[in-house]
């Protein structure tokens, strides 16, 4: 419910993030610190788009890696080949992800379980085979590069007093975005869907068209963090958006809190600071990485958030419950 | 360039063949088939590399293998019993990556190749040609799937399996135990996975990112053949090893994995069931 206090709260908190990173950079001396901030604040978007389709709404899509790829892909097309400018970039690199949403979206929806995961994580391998293959267009496996810099400054030397507030002020944006639909009815209408789909269709809930939203809105959210992805780095590669950024995705909105808003954040940080600040060269670091996706499934499905906050989430919810027996009997 | 098509489509099946039977018994899609099918040929390559009898060798890389299977099946039995294979599919992909981590530390980051245990001379015929290591491949995947199928259809502990597949209360009621038999399928799984991996590497050198391959082509066959028989899984295969070789053929090497990828998505959208008639119709699973 969208009350005063939380508005307000929301509206104080989103204020703070702001302000503070137009003063971070003049505070903060340290490139590497910064660069951790931005990127993190990048992977962020991404993962609370990614939080509304699989926290709230329930649903197990594996796909948004190569949504981000597809927006990071149309920003440096846009960039480089179409010759646009930085806002034509933005835009085209949210519409590819909801076009291909759209396109090949809606019919999965009609898919069950696991299928509907397959069909989403064969999409997203389906995005990196082409940006590998269609050379021409993508730079192929080598990659494109030369993406002209944003808010001067260059490939060598970031200008960080543009991009840290750029960041995070885009952050603080889809932040206050997710928020209000989380909290609006149309989020009540996905965590009934999570909870329970015919309950939700016998209450005359549209299940598709909700589904559907979250979908677009995800693909809309990786589409800009893909943008910002590829102005901040200059350069692209397949490889980015691989199996690891799938995982890590779903590890930054399980380890932070699905079905959360604050969640997916904390996660973000935390997973892209296990990136950034272990040695993430030394061969041990995958069975490291590994191992924490796996504790946090096992052992703390609510993630950090939950931890913190007792409201818990509705999808963590339906899976618990359906730990009983008693609600698998007749599933046969 | 048909012909190899149909040697690499046989491997196709082998892994769809095993992603399809853990499916059918434990509702599970096991996404780090293709990690545990690498990690078992990086062994077997190893072992030959340090000199080991080539029988050692190919019976420790399918012991590992199972056993790697049947530690995923026990570590996942909280999730399979919960009923809901979803997010154990989730745990799946992590252990996937679990495995690929332990194959960086293991083995490095080189490919490792292995030479041929038996050198078969080329076969020429019309026209086409399949090399002696082709022919090798050919032997062990065929030999491993004919295993699987006499274990399935000839014996008893299979015959309890076929049980479970085609209808698991019915199977809980005359007392099958549903929780270990999802375990060890895990471990059959598992050492589907190894032969799959053992015979890839002589023809070409595995590395430790060669898992994810495996898995898409072996994922790609088990949808296209239908889940309904776990079998079907070898035509999906061939289906799969053909249309790759056709399209590195008449177009482009860069463009086969998009084009069987890309077939995939349309076939799971438009016809989940498979490509092969099917009793089911789109079944929960």
């Amino acid at each position: 419910m969208i009350t005063r206090a939380r508005v307000f709260r929301i509206g104080t908190a989103t204020a703070v993030l702001a302000a503070a990173s137009f003063v971070l950079p003049q505070v903060i001396g340290n490139i590497s610190v910064l660069d951790f901030i931005c990127v993190a604040a990048i992977f962020a978007i991404a993962a609370i788009g990614y939080d509304l389709l699989v926290g709230s709404t329930g649903m197990f899509a594996l796909g948004q890696a190569g949504l981000m790829c597809l927006g990071a892909y149309a920003a440096g097309y846009t960039a480089i080949t179409l010759k646009g400018s930085p806002f034509e970039a933005a835009c085209l690199a949210i519409a590819l992800p909801v076009a291909a949403t759209l396109v090949i979206g809606a019919p999965s929806l009609r898919l069950r379980g696991v299928y509907f995961g397959v069909a989403t994580l064969v999409f997203s391998i389906l995005v990196t085979a082409i940006a590998t293959a269609w050379t021409p267009v993508t730079g192929g496996a080598t990659g494109l590069a030369g993406i002209p810099p944003l808010g001067g400054g260059n490939v060598l030397k970031v200008n960080y007093a543009f991009w840290l507030p750029f960041s995070v002020c885009s952050l603080a944006a889809f932040l206050t975005l997710a928020w209000a639909l989380n909290a609006s009815r149309v989020g009540d209408a996905w965590r009934t869907i999570a909870r329970d789909e015919l309950l939700a269709a016998n209450l005359g809930i549209d299940v598709f068209r909700f589904k559907m939203l979250a979908f677009l809105l995800s693909a809309a959210f990786a589409g800009y963090a893909g943008f910002l992805f590829a102005y901040y780095l200059q350069f692209l590669a397949p490889d980015a958006f691989g199996l690891r950024l799938t995982i890590s995705l779903l590890l930054m909105v399980f380890l932070g809190g699905a079905g959360t808003v604050w969640g997916p954040i904390i996660g973000a940080f935390i997973v892209h600071g296990l990136f950034t600040f272990l040695p993430s060269d030394t061969k041990w670091f995958e069975v490291f990485f590994a191992l924490v996706v796996l504790g946090v499934l096992a052992l703390m499905p609510r993630g950090v958030a939950g931890l913190v906050d007792r409201g818990g989430s509705s999808f963590v919810d339906r899976l618990l419950r359906r730990a009983t027996p008693a609600a698998k009997s007749g599933a046969a | 360039m048909l012909t190899s098509g149909v040697v690499v489509g046989t491997l196709y099946g082998l892994l769809g063949l095993g992603i399809t039977f853990v499916l059918r018994v434990t509702k599970v899609l096991n996404l780090s088939h293709g990690a545990v099918a690498a990690f078992s040929g990086l062994t077997y390559a190893w072992c030959l590399a340090e000199g080991l009898p080539v029988v050692v060798a190919f019976a420790g890389a399918l012991a590992l293998g199972t056993a790697i299977g049947f530690a995923e099946g026990v570590f996942l039995r909280p999730w399979l019993s919960a009923g809901h294979g979803v997010i154990a599919v989730f745990v799946t992909l992590a252990l996937g990556l679990l495995i690929e981590g332990a194959a960086v530390v293991a083995f490095g980051k080189d490919a490792m190749g292995a030479r041929p245990f038996l050198q078969f001379p080329d076969l020429r015929f019309g026209g086409a040609v399949l090399t002696g290591a082709q022919l090798l491949l050919l032997a062990v995947t065929l030999l491993g799937t004919a295993a699987f199928a006499f274990w399935y259809f000839g014996t008893a502990s299979g015959k309890i399996y076929r049980a479970l597949v085609d209808d698991e209360y019915g199977a809980a009621v005359i007392g099958v135990a549903i929780g270990r038999l999802q375990s060890i399928a895990f471990a059959i799984g598992g050492g589907a996975a190894a032969i799959a991996g053992i015979a890839v590497t002589p023809l070409l050198s595995t590395s430790y990112a060669a898992g994810n391959l495996m898995l898409v082509n072996g994922l790609t066959a088990a949808i296209l053949g239908g889940v309904s028989n776990p079998f079907g899984a070898l035509a999906g295969g061939l289906l799969v090893g053909v249309i790759q070789a056709m399209v590195t053929g008449m177009i482009s090497t860069l463009l086969m994995l998009p084009a069987s990828l890309a077939l995939l998505l349309i076939v799971l959208i438009v016809r989940p069931e498979g490509l092969l008639p099917s009793r089911l119709r789109q079944r929960t699973i």
